[in-house]
């Protein structure tokens, strides 16, 4: 067996995904921190708009699809489909994404449709690629089918990104933009993003914490939820039918009462204490309970209970920074150290004396990532409560410095990359040197 | 003077796989549970079969070769085959205590 040069084309490949997400997640926090206002404000507004495009096309779409094209072949235990067409992928969203929301600053919708076309193209393609993976061993699993579905609704939030484009650009009549607008975020945030997450978290949170995964049954309830509130949301949401929102905002609530309750099961029956990065994910985690509440309101209109005063932009920055981005930044200090030990020592294993995975990013690091990252959350629920510019801007420069954490880890792989740690397997370690890996 | 090579037994080998550290957990395959089963030939074919602990996760390739390498020094060794089981899964009560202490250490 030679794993090396298949490892490195899949660190090639996700590592420029990465890149780009961790590029535009540091330009995203520090604009937050300058400007806190696009955390708390309704996203009609050009910058608002440009922001919450920023967040999803910049910084979690980049990232998520870089580590898809790691764990669905994982998920699916089969190898992915057509590296080509992720790396086409790739280009596209790279090419488009950074003008589409450049178009959406200026308030130029023409020009928004258009790259949003491109970017909804490469999209298409990253996901038929991903979709036909998870098939190939056709595995009816909670986190296989999950995973296929999360797919389906990012198609239709892209494609309704696409026809809300082409309606504020007055391409296209008949429709309320409002309305799609609704819809559009919350096929993304909902039906995509937190369904990518529920998924990925019934392999990963087992794996992680070498636990025993959690009830079969229960998953399939918490994923039956979901997508009914989305298939309840879809028509609720265009036609402004209270009950069916009622219904649908219900069911939302009940798949995250069961995730969270299946992560809690998860998390009881390990036997490895989390470490930071699976800290930081469940940081992300607990922050979902209010996010939901929020979510709920938001999607039955109740602006004046004891609910924030604007539910949907409160409920997009809970969402995205409170919930995905701790998610996602925990499981990147799992992910990304893998898959470069992989590409650079898994070849040597049990033939010389490597570093452990754990070795590659700085543990000191990981816990400031941790420690900025809880601060952060709960800053950024007050601020989003009281609509509080200095919490919500003491928020974003909190993420800042989490990001900053991620940022001086991925740094700190580049002499790995470069001059892998390879001893042989009879040299002495060197005095205070950390443990190595496969030493007989 | 007595030269003959030391006898190959599945405990050798057993014990040769101690030496093979899972990278992402830091602990050793065999106080990991992952060694399902050790046979060996009167012929020095030795042939192992892993337990994964979650099916599809990349590092089981990365281990099975590993453990390849690691067998195939052994003297007496003429062949090696590395196999995947996973029936029954593997469970966290695979672990040996050796295993829950080093792992403990860690945490």
């Amino acid at each position: 067996m030679t794993p090396g040069p298949n490892f490195r084309a899949q660190a090639l490949l996700s590592f420029p995904f990465f890149g780009l997400g961790l590029a535009a997640l540091l330009a995203l926090v520090s604009w937050a921190a300058l400007d806190p206002a696009l955390l708390s404000t309704p996203t009609r507004a050009p910058a608002s708009l440009a922001f919450v495009h920023l967040a999803v096309l910049g910084w979690m779409a980049p990232f998520v699809f870089g580590a898809a094209y790691q764990l669905i072949p994982v998920v699916a235990e089969a190898p992915l489909w057509s590296r080509r067409g992720a790396w086409f992928h790739f280009v596209l969203h790279l090419a488009a994404s950074p003008l589409l929301v450049h178009a959406l600053f200026r308030s130029d919708f023409s020009a928004g449709a258009l790259w949003g076309v491109v970017v909804a193209l490469g999209t298409f393609v990253g996901v038929t690629d991903l979709a036909i993976t998870a098939d190939r061993r056709s595995r009816w699993t909670p986190e296989n089918v999950g995973l296929v579905l999360a797919l389906f609704w990012l198609l239709i939030a892209v494609g309704l990104g696409v026809l809300l484009a082409l309606v504020r650009a007055g391409h296209v009549i008949g429709f309320d933009a409002d309305r799609l607008r609704a819809l559009h975020l919350t096929c993304g945030l909902v039906g995509f993003f937190l369904g990518t997450l529920f998924a990925v978290s019934f392999k990963l949170v087992p794996m992680f914490l070498l636990g025993r995964p959690g009830g079969r049954f229960r998953q399939w309830l918490v994923l039956a939820a979901l997508n009914a509130a989305l298939f309840l949301l879809a028509p609720g949401l265009l036609g402004e039918h209270r009950p069916l929102l009622l219904l649908g905002a219900g069911a939302l609530l009940a798949a995250v009462v069961g995730f969270l309750d299946e992560i809690f099961v998860m998390f009881t029956r390990r036997l490895r204490a989390p470490d930071w990065p699976m800290r930081t994910f469940f940081v992300g985690v607990a922050t979902l309970a209010p996010s939901a509440l929020v979510g709920a309101a938001a999607l039955l209109g109740m602006e004046t209970l004891w609910l924030p005063a604007h539910p949907a932009p409160a409920l997009f920055a809970l969402v995205v920074f409170g919930v995905l981005t701790p998610c996602i930044l925990g499981m990147a200090g799992k992910i990304v150290p893998f898959l470069a030990w992989q590409w650079r020592y898994s070849a040597h294993i049990g033939r010389a004396r490597v570093p452990l995975v754990t070795d590659l990013f700085r543990p000191a690091l990981l816990r400031l990532q941790f420690l900025a990252t809880v601060p952060s959350c709960a800053l950024l629920l007050a601020g989003v409560w009281l609509e509080s510019a200095p919490l919500l801007r003491l928020a974003a420069a909190s993420q800042l410095l989490s990001a900053l954490a991620l940022a001086a880890n991925v740094a700190g792989l580049l002499p790995h990359l470069l001059r892998p740690r390879v001893e042989p397997l009879a040299s002495a370690p060197a005095a205070g040197a950390p443990p190595l890996a496969s030493t007989p | 003077m007595n030269s003959a090579p030391p006898i190959l037994t599945a405990a050798a080998v057993l014990e040769a796989l101690h030496g093979l550290i899972d990278p992402e957990v830091a602990v050793n395959v065999v106080d990991l549970g992952m060694i399902a089963d050790v046979t060996v030939s009167p012929f020095g074919e030795v042939s192992v079969s892993i337990l994964p602990t979650t099916p599809g996760c990349p590092m089981h390739d990365v281990l099975a070769d590993g453990a390849r390498a690691i067998i195939s020094r052994l003297p007496g060794v003429s062949a090696v085959d590395v196999g995947f089981v996973y029936s029954p899964p593997w469970t966290p009560d695979r672990i040996t205590a050796a295993g829950r202490e080093a792992l403990q250490a860690r945490n």
